[in-house]
């Protein structure tokens, strides 16, 4: 047994986890899954917040070419194009051109390419627009300018890129922090249940330990730190498969979309801030079950 | 020199329903360093005043002043304090079983904050004085009743308390073990400790015979002398106490 007061409080913690090893148990894996998904979804989330703006430049636009398109019409279009006002610049890019810029961005993607017989791609137009502060407003403006030019196949601009792409976000963020919400809320109040059992378990002790004029912290101290306890297994539980989905992106996507975006290459970081989440969890749980209990 | 008294009680009633009560209108007064038998039949009420007397419970009327301090109106904060300066004794014993006799008995030193070494001198000197220090690491649970109480008796005055209650401390031994317990109550008695045993048992009397005897008839107590005459105690403190 500890002498001192800290001793006393471990022992019973880690006492208390054995006498109870099943409700233990299944609060260290809810907190383990909670935390899992939890920061699953934060890390792709923060993956593609990270990843959007190399894939999505507000001020380009590519202006699709009609194939066939005699050299004359393809002057005159360019010509056009580059004389409005809000375009900065405006230069032509073959079929054979935009297919090798597209090899070169999704340079991991090479059996996509690896199959096709003939480019498939149009001449196009890469435009950059000169900054604006509504940059939304612009695009919208030479879209509807680009598509009324006769040979223009089609106007790609970032714009109905990004509108989508927010909304989607949008979503993704609402659904993920409702689920993390829940999970974490949840997670919370196993912890909370757990450490009430164990408290309500072993009333014949601080039953002993009120008699004896042992102070209330005294006697919540270790069912707190049996809560944290659990916390920091379930975080230690998450961890591996964690770090295991990380590094298994990291080797299945291409470079660009996962690990230089993420800049995880930290393990102990990672395992740092799962602790850190899964104590504070288990803290919450545990005051959660302790509020009303042992007053004088 | 006159003692001072540690424990007054006035008019004490305590009730748990409504229209009964275990005590009516009890006054006492016990001296400082004085050892006093509580006599009465099961549920004349002794274990509710000894609960009184630790803070676990509160009289339904009147007033408990320990040291001159109405128990029942300390903060929160110094109950825990007050109850170290109080030992008690229960008749069953409410050890933690699993538990070795040296943490049992460390409990209250480690839960008042005292630095380990003193803890650990502690224990050592009140497992000598039970007895016990040969079998300090054995779980309480393997130990026979006479020795379980004379841990609880350890644990007990840990904290060299002002007052040693007991609570039927030898309902669950046989005379052997009730001498050795009784014994030992003296030698805390000796040492200065205030000590009130509670029991049914009138052959305990025959330890301590020079003990005061106090006996509790229908929630009132009574002074043996003038029990059989039914002379209410509620004039035991004299007329200053009301």
């Amino acid at each position: 047994m500890g002498l001192s007061r800290w001793g006393y409080y471990l022992a019973r913690a880690v006492g208390g986890f054995r006498k109870n090893p099943l409700p233990a148990s299944v609060s260290v894996l809810v907190v383990a899954l909670s935390l899992f998904l939890t920061w699953l979804f934060c890390l792709g989330l923060w993956g593609i917040y990270r990843v959007v703006p190399h894939l999505f430049s507000p001020s380009k636009a590519v202006v699709y070419l009609e194939k066939g398109l005699s050299v004359q019409e393809t002057e005159r279009v360019k010509k056009t194009v580059a004389g409005w006002s809000f375009v900065e610049e405006c230069r032509y890019k073959s079929p054979e051109e935009v297919l090798e810029e597209l090899r070169r961005r999704y340079a991991g993607w090479d059996d996509v390419f690896q199959g096709l017989d003939e480019n498939p791609l149009p001449p196009a137009l890469e435009v950059r627009l000169r900054a604006s502060d509504d940059m939304e407003a612009a695009l919208r403006s030479f879209e509807e300018q680009a598509r009324s030019l006769g040979g223009v196949q089609d106007v790609l601009t970032a714009q109905a890129w990004s509108a989508e792409t927010r909304r989607l976000m949008r979503t993704l963020m609402g659904a993920g922090i409702f689920l993390a919400g829940a999970l974490l809320v949840s997670s919370i109040l196993i912890v909370a249940n757990t450490v009430r059992l164990a408290f309500y378990g072993r009333r014949d002790e601080w039953e002993v330990l009120l008699v004896v004029g042992a102070p209330p912290s005294f006697i919540k101290m270790p069912f707190y730190l049996e809560g944290i306890l659990q916390g920091v297994l379930g975080a230690v539980c998450a961890a591996f498969p964690l770090w295991g989905v990380v590094r298994l992106a990291a080797e299945v996507l291409p470079p660009g979309l996962w690990a230089g975006a993420l800049g995880l290459g930290d393990a102990g970081a990672l395992l740092g801030v799962l602790i850190l989440t899964g104590a504070g969890l288990s803290w919450l749980g545990a005051r959660l079950a302790l509020r009303r209990v042992v007053s004088y | 020199m006159a003692s001072l008294p540690l424990i007054q009680c006035f008019h004490v009633a305590k009730s748990y329903v409504a229209g009964e009560d275990i005590l009516r209108d009890a006054n006492l007064q016990i001296l400082k360093g004085e050892f006093l038998f509580l006599m009465g039949p099961s549920g004349a009420g002794k274990s509710t005043f000894l609960k009184m007397l630790l803070g676990l419970e509160a009289p339904t009327r009147g007033h408990i002043l320990v040291d001159g301090r109405n128990i029942h109106r300390l903060s929160r904060k110094d109950i825990p304090a007050y109850r170290r300066t109080v030992g008690m004794v229960f008749q069953d014993f409410k050890l933690l079983p699993r538990d070795s006799v040296a943490y049992n008995v460390a409990l209250p030193l480690v839960a008042a904050g005292r630095p380990p070494g003193l803890v650990r001198s502690k224990v050592k000197a009140l497992l000598q004085f039970v007895g016990l220090e040969k079998k300090a690491g054995t779980p309480c649970c393997r130990l026979s009743g006479g020795e379980q109480q004379r841990v609880a008796l350890a644990r007990a005055v840990a904290n060299d308390p002002w007052i040693l209650l007991a609570d039927e401390p030898t309902g669950n031994l046989d005379p052997c073990a009730s001498a050795v317990v009784m014994e030992l109550m003296k030698a805390v008695h000796d040492r200065g400790t205030t000590v009130v045993v509670a029991t049914h048992d009138p052959s305990l009397l025959e330890h301590i015979p020079e003990a005061r005897r106090v006996h509790i008839h229908e929630g009132v107590f009574y002074e043996e002398a003038e029990a059989s005459s039914t002379v209410c105690a509620s004039a035991l403190g004299g007329p200053g106490w009301d």
